[in-house]
């Protein structure tokens, strides 16, 4: 963390981390020139040289490219062109899909269309405030009504705050049946279990709140207005495993829920939930903030790991796995934003509450993110097993009355799905079953009328752009099958393309180190799959014709 | 689509297609010529074309297939057009002797002058012989000076570079057929003081452990040298070790890069080295940090050490050596704590006025914690040239025979007298250091130069100058013209490295055998034959039908070598003393019960002031050294495409505080002068370097440092003070 | 590996039975009883990183695994050699090749050019990708006196980052840039020869492929614009 720290720090000071910028702090650090330079050249976030005054950074994924049209970059990169003092370039999503097409301005993010981004670009606009809502909203898995009522899981169990105490935490989280929820869906319970047995100190616990995933933004939400459960199991966690430290790793583009989370940090500090002797009880822990110098794979959890450690962000090979091998070689804990967010609730009310809210056998609540051809784009916490169909009547439905024609469940590494599929219960393993994935819970609905391969290949090319490049399948894989399909779009396609993708899909599935790798073209084989006649015409050339 | 690929995919694959296409290259097991690591390597040549084309590291025991910029890319000055390859017989107008190149005092501006001897400057003076009529007049004036004036009045330097079979040679040639013991080789310029304090202490110069037992170290102090440019792939070995844990103490006046990765570096004053290692004996004894049995059972003369160390507090070092007393407690702390320690050095321990007390204090910081004989300890002085500890265990020491055994020994004179046949001399014979000042008297007449290049590579070489004019008959067998050449009167073309089998000791005490890739060109001859035709010639009978039998002669005389051969040797060698090759390796580590001097001998140094100091005529402390790229007088590395072209010219480092005073930048031409000499060349200003203090390679001869160095000498090593003379720096109008 | 207890692993490589210490990776194990699996970025001298994924095997689980960095455990039972896992190999060395240059470096001179060994042993012909090495666009660097730089040829093994690191400790060499523009760059992305490299030469003879070979080292100094020798 230090030397990422100090070069983003410099950064600021300087405008950039310049060569002498980092031959001085190659001096002042004593590291060598070379391990400056990997972290320089790999995280986004970090320039050579300064840059202008305005950096206008426009998303290019999936809602963005629905909402603001497949050329909107370029048509603001060609009205900004040639303003003295601005400079645009494209970004990976940026997580405000519901307020899509989104852009970020120095940091802050602005919505809008094309004329709207640039007055803000220009100055004509003012950009628009970064500070976290005054507002938050009352959401269903708070159990605490007002500011005063908070702490209270943590109340209950720290004092006696025993191995009893542990085991009792333990059960209740098994019988949840909670899942990790970041994508990954690795029970909760049992991860929190390892994690205490396993030998090694200090440990960590760690929340990857590096949510990067197109499609996604739930994990914002919570960051902003339900900080305090966060940090509260953040707490209990440190308290289960021995750990005295936790760090929650944001994705930097979540610059005001950041300061939501870090004045939450320092409520409780001053309520007693945090820092020394906790509520009276022999427990000592505390929390920092660190900031991504960026990136999608940073959420990969040994990859977030490596950055912690001041290394290029890049996924270590698996066993040995974080609940024995983590932070510093340690046992370390790490769960997302949303996983977290709900134990509180857990312990308060118990795990048969929590099964109760769930739809007949499913269990509790999930935060959906919903984007795309909806009326109501935003976060909606949902009870397990709610269908997508009535996911999509809460979230107002298709837009311009058409009909829905596909959906993508679960972020971008997750199958699409046609409209035949509507009623599949919003479930891990119903989702797998109906040929998808729950993911991250990040609902894009497709209308009639969508070029469903177009937008697939969109998901392709974010695992493109985002491959840390550490491993061959990946790395050269994405690009490769990229460049074969626009040659396809083009009008020059590939004799044997589909067979070919199909064995290239095959061996990154296989061969790659982690999931980014494993799925990289996971959605442009569904829509072959699932949308022959969107697909294979185009892919094969007018010589094949669906049968 | 590529087209290559078909035509790849019918191919054999591998050094079986280089194979099946150029059958002329071969594969040539052998060794590095240049440091004292003794890197193992595979030379890959072209047999029809006699050039070597690359070489590539083997799994050797000192280098494990890792090699530097020397061994991988510095093979090509074997291959130098300017290699001698006829002999030469100065001409009868060329006397009376003097240099014959201009040692370029108009060395500022963009042109670089004479890095290398100008071959048509010195040429002229020489006519070209056939070998009869040159061999011949080498052993008829040696003869003539041997019978009139004695053997005393001749000398014989021998090559820590050549094969230890060259070197037995040699040392039997000078000791039987001119009958003197004054022989000796370039230790005396770099481990002569180490070595005595050794012999001294506990009976043996060689290292008692091997670098890469640093592994086992959990503390070692490399103090006074500079591995990383010096024994680059013994550094990477040493910088594993302080990777996973060992803890370094680096102690140097000139910050080497290897203390990048030290626990502790000091920078002491120049010249306060006793200081510094009394002052951390001192702490260890008060704070009980030593080994007493150990003591107790293995070593002398305790007491006496302890009464003098007991003058050397913190605070009193601390003024001596301008480190703070807190530093040197926590490095005696640091080494006296340590389960296992070890000690490696260089020349900056040695090469001083006072470099044998500067090497028995390190001998008694091992020996009072009992750092000997056990993984991860001991003493490792490390050997600079490939084979310069082999050179002095063939015995070319003016003190001893092959095998340190001692020359004024009636029992030993009398087996060498039984096993080479004729009386030998028992008088102790004079060191190179004293020969130049002997020839300059007029007492040695004639001498044998067999590799070395004093003119540049000894103390006031102006001096040196002298003293080889003055010589009635000087014979130089060697691959190039030196400088030192330049003063000869018969030119032996000979054998290099890549052209020879031999045996070489390197700084482990492995024996390897470096074998042949080239052929010699011209009519140049392998330098163990010249040195037989030379005794055959004056009458004395050197027949051996191969080099393998002159190094079971050898061999046989001594205790550490007599159980290897050429054969039991193989391809990777073996470490002695080697009990049973057949079964072993040898040893690694030795001395783990006794000492070959039985107990251990304490000898308490106090500090001493350099011999120099600094005036105000004369303000700076000048340290001369060596770089990554170059090998001592250059004749190799300077003749290497590579290493000249990453290197090619003198400098002298100055530190930015005394660059500012003096109104120096970065690039600018300097005039440095002491009381022997002066020379030009371009200033690099880095703060590695001590204030007040400068730093100049020894290489160039268009800037040679040892015009400026100090022959003053060390009383029981006789190893010149290279390390601290006193200079003047002026910027060059 | 490092052995941790001492304690024995039986498994099965390719229905061969294999006895090993405990903490000896997959492909340790299988080099022991003869079974050669292919290599790029491994080397028995350097710590092994898994990221040329050609050593990959089936030990019957979701993906396969990286035989050079997973440890054996008890009873695994490994394919090695079968039609699924090569076909895997091969799918690997098409991409890598589909970016080599035409003509290899290493190949030229020491005939050792591993990328393309593999290419000959799985019997490659035919490239069904793009090709990338045809606008030659990562470019090359000869500013090193001794050791010339084809970034083309680059396969981003790592191997010359550990040579530099780890055997050498020398510390120059890293990859910088990310994803498919990911490549070796000295210090901080400076021509090698105006880098701290010291020319020891250990990434160049450790690269398995034209990336990194040795310059010929006479008639040097005239390419370089100096004195004729």
């Amino acid at each position: 963390m230090k030397l990422l720290t100090k070069m983003m720090h410099l950064q600021e000071q300087h405008g950039a981390v310049t060569d002498a910028v980092l031959r001085e702090m190659s001096k002042a650090e004593s590291v060598p020139l070379y391990r400056l330079e990997g972290l320089r050249g790999f995280y986004p976030v970090f320039r050579v040289t300064p840059g202008r005054r305005m950096r206008v950074q426009v998303c290019r994924d999936i809602v963005c490219m629905m909402k603001g049209g497949p050329q909107f970059c370029s048509k603001v990169k060609s009205v900004l062109a040639g303003v003295s003092g601005v400079e645009v370039e494209e970004v990976s999503c940026v997580g405000r899909c519901d307020t899509a097409p989104a852009a970020t301005i120095n940091e802050i993010p602005v919505s809008g269309s094309v004329e709207t981004i640039t007055a803000y670009a220009t100055g004509e606009k003012p950009l628009p405030s970064n500070e976290p809502t005054a507002t938050p909203r009352r959401w269903p898995t708070d159990p605490y009504s007002n500011a005063k009522d908070r702490y209270g899981a943590l109340k209950k169990f720290l004092k006696p705050g025993d191995d009893r105490q542990r085991d009792e935490v333990i059960r209740i989280l098994k019988e949840a049946d909670l899942r990790g929820l970041g994508g990954a869906a690795f029970p909760t319970g049992m991860k929190w279990d390892l994690t205490r047995k396993a030998s090694g100190a200090p440990k960590y616990v760690v929340c990857n709140a590096d949510e990067s995933e197109p499609g996604t933004f739930k994990d914002r939400v919570i960051l902003e207005e339900l900080p305090y459960l966060l940090i509260e199991a953040m707490v209990l966690a440190g308290w289960m495993i021995g750990a005295k430290q936790g760090i929650i790793y944001i994705r930097h583009e979540y610059a005001k829920e950041r300061k939501a989370l870090q004045q939450a940090i320092e409520n409780d500090r001053r309520a007693g939930a945090l820092g020394r002797n906790i509520f009276g009880s022999d427990v000592d822990f505390d929390l920092q903030i660190f900031v991504s110098p960026g990136g999608y794979i940073l959420g990969e959890e040994t990859a977030l790991l490596e950055a912690l450690e001041d290394k290029r962000g890049e996924p270590r090979n698996k066993p040995p796995f974080p609940v024995s091998h983590g932070l510093w070689g340690k046992p370390t804990l790490i769960n997302n934003v949303e996983t977290f967010a709900a134990i509180p609730i857990i312990l308060e009310r118990g795990a048969a509450w929590w099964a109760a809210q769930g739809k007949g056998n499913y269990k509790g609540l999930k935060y959906m993110c919903v984007s795309g051809d909806v009326a109501k784009p935003g976060v909606y916490c949902v009870p397990w097993g709610t269908t997508v169909d009535e996911l999509l009547t809460l979230s107002g439905g298709i837009t311009d009355g058409k009909a829905l024609y596909a959906f993508s469940p679960g972020g971008a590494s997750t199958n699409f799905l046609p409209a035949s599929k509507r009623n599949t219960a919003l479930d891990f393993k119903a989702m797998q079953e109906a040929g998808s994935g729950l993911g991250t819970g990040a609902m894009v609905f497709m209308a009639a009328g969508r070029d469903v391969l177009e937008l697939a290949i969109s998901e392709v090319k974010f695992f493109r752009n985002e491959s840390c490049g550490k491993c061959v399948p990946c790395r050269v894989g994405s690009h490769k099958a990229v460049d074969l399909v626009e040659a396809a779009l083009a009008g020059k396609p590939q004799p044997d393309l589909i067979p070919l993708l199909q064995e290239l899909n095959s061996t990154l599935a296989q061969t790659s180190i982690c999931g980014l790798g494993q799925v990289a073209l996971a959605p442009l084989m569904s829509v072959i799959d699932h949308f022959p006649d969107d697909a294979l015409p185009r892919l094969q050339g007018s010589a094949a014709r669906s049968n | 689509m590529k087209a290559y690929l078909f035509e790849v995919v019918k191919s054999a694959s591998g050094s079986a297609a280089v194979a099946q296409k150029n059958p002329q290259v071969k594969e040539i097991d052998s060794l590095c010529p240049y440091c004292g690591v003794g890197c193992a390597l595979t030379i890959i040549v072209d047999q029809e074309k006699n050039r070597i084309l690359y070489t590539r590291g083997r799994d050797g025991a000192a280098n494990a297939q890792r090699l530097c910029v020397k061994g991988r890319y510095g093979f090509d000055y074997a291959m130098h057009e300017q290699r001698l390859t006829t002999p030469l017989i100065r001409k009868a107008g060329s006397y009376p002797k003097g240099p014959l190149s201009a040692l370029a005092k108009e060395s500022a501006g963009k042109h670089k002058p004479g890095g290398r001897v100008d071959y048509n400057e010195i040429l002229p003076h020489f006519r070209e012989a056939g070998w009869d009529e040159a061999l011949d007049l080498v052993a008829a004036r040696l003869k003539q000076i041997r019978d009139t004036h004695g053997g005393d009045a001749l000398a014989g330097f021998g090559s820590a570079k050549g094969s230890n079979e060259e070197a037995y040679l040699f040392q039997k040639l000078v000791r039987a057929v001119f009958g003197t013991n004054n022989v000796d080789h370039c230790t005396r310029l770099c481990h002569a003081s180490s070595v005595a304090a050794l012999l001294e202490g506990i009976g043996s110069g060689a290292v008692t452990n091997v670098v890469r037992d640093v592994a086992n170290a959990d503390v070692a102090m490399v103090t006074g040298c500079n591995p990383t440019e010096n024994h680059p792939v013994a550094a990477t070995f040493i910088k594993d070790a302080a990777v996973n844990g060992t803890k370094l103490i680096v102690i140097n006046p000139r910050r080497p890069q290897i203390a990048d990765f030290a626990e502790m570096y000091l920078q002491p004053k120049p010249g306060s080295d006793v200081a510094l290692y009394n002052g951390m004996m001192n702490v260890m004894i008060a704070e009980d940090l030593i080994d007493r049995e150990f003591i107790a059972a293995r070593v002398d003369g305790f007491d006496a050490l302890t009464k003098v160390v007991a003058e050397y507090t913190p605070d009193r070092v601390a003024k001596l050596t301008g480190l703070p007393a807190e530093d040197i407690i926590r490095a005696g702390r640091l080494f006296g704590s340590a389960k296992a320690a070890m000690i490696f050095w260089g020349m900056g321990i040695s090469q001083h006025t006072f470099g044998t007390d500067n090497a028995r204090c390190l001998i008694a910081l091992a020996m009072i914690t009992g750092n000997v004989g056990r993984p991860g300890t001991g003493l490792h002085p490390l050997r600079g040239q490939n084979n310069v500890q082999g050179a002095s265990d063939a015995g070319l020491i003016p003190m001893v025979y092959p095998d340190y055994q001692s020359v004024k020994d009636p029992k030993i004179q009398a087996k060498f007298e039984k096993y080479w046949g004729v009386k030998l001399s028992p008088k102790v014979g004079l060191t190179v250091t004293e020969i130049i000042g002997a020839a300059l008297k007029g007492s040695i007449k004639g001498m044998y130069m067999l590799g070395e290049n004093p003119f540049l590579s000894d103390p006031d070489i102006n001096k040196v100058r002298k003293a080889l004019s003055a010589l009635e008959f000087l014979v130089v067998q060697d691959i190039f013209l030196t400088e030192t050449a330049e003063f000869a009167d018969v030119i032996l073309p000979a054998s290099s490295f890549m052209e020879k089998t031999g045996t070489y000791t390197n700084t482990d005490r492995r024996v390897q055998i470096g074998r042949p890739a080239l052929k010699m060109p011209g009519a140049a001859r392998q330098d163990w034959e010249l040195i037989c035709e030379i005794g055959n010639r004056m009458g004395y009978p050197m027949k051996y039908n191969s080099v393998e039998e002159v190094f079971d002669e050898f061999a046989a005389c001594t205790n550490e070598y007599k159980t290897l051969s050429h054969r039991n040797l193989g391809a990777y060698g073996k470490w002695y003393p080697c009990a049973d090759p057949a079964t072993s390796e040898g040893e690694r580590i030795v001395f783990g019960e006794t000492f070959p001097s039985g107990k251990a001998k304490l000898v308490p140094a106090q500090v001493t002031e350099p011999d120099e100091l600094p005036t105000e005529e004369y303000p700076f402390v000048l340290n001369t050294g060596r770089v990554l790229e170059h090998w001592h007088t250059g004749s190799m590395t300077r003749r290497s495409q590579a290493l000249d072209t990453i290197e090619p010219e003198a400098f002298v480092e100055v530190h930015p505080h005394d660059a500012a005073g003096l109104g120096l930048h970065e690039g600018d031409w300097v005039d440095v002068k002491s009381r022997r000499g002066e020379i030009t060349l371009k200033a690099r200003v880095h703060d590695r370097t001590t204030p007040g203090s400068v730093f100049i390679p020894m290489h160039f001869r268009e800037a040679a440092a040892n015009v400026l160095t100090n022959p003053a000498i060390d009383p029981i090593g006789k190893i010149p003070t290279y390390k601290f003379c006193a200079v003047r720096l002026t910027k060059h109008v | 590996m490092e052995t941790t207890t001492g304690k024995l692993i039986k498994l099965t490589i390719d229905g061969k039975p294999a006895l090993v210490p405990e903490g000896t990776s997959i492909w340790d194990a299988a080099r022991n009883i003869g079974i050669d699996i292919p290599v790029l970025c491994h080397s028995p001298r350097m710590r092994p990183v898994g990221v040329c994924r050609m050593c990959v095997v089936d030990i019957g689980q979701r993906v396969m695994a990286a035989s050079c960095v997973r440890p054996c455990e008890e009873g695994m039972n490994v394919d090695a050699s079968s039609a699924r896992v090569e076909k895997h190999r091969k799918m690997l060395a098409l991409l890598l090749l589909s970016d080599y240059p035409q003509n290899s470096a290493r190949e030229a001179k020491t005939g050792d050019d591993q990328l393309l060994a593999l290419a000959r042993k799985f019997a490659i012909g035919r490239i069904p990708l793009p090709d990338g090495a045809a606008e030659g666009a990562r470019g090359s660097d000869m500013s090193s006196p001794v050791i010339a730089v084809d970034h083309q040829a680059c396969i981003l093994c790592d191997r010359c980052i550990r040579g530099c690191d780890e055997l050498q400790h020398n510390n120059v060499i890293t990859r910088t840039g990310k994803g498919y523009a990911a490549r070796i760059a000295f210090d901080l992305n400076n021509p090698m020869g105006e880098s701290t490299c010291v020319a020891c030469g250990e990434c160049m003879a450790v690269c398995p492929t034209g990336a990194l070979t040795n310059k010929p080292v006479t008639n040097m100094r005239a390419a370089m614009g100096g004195q004729p020798d």
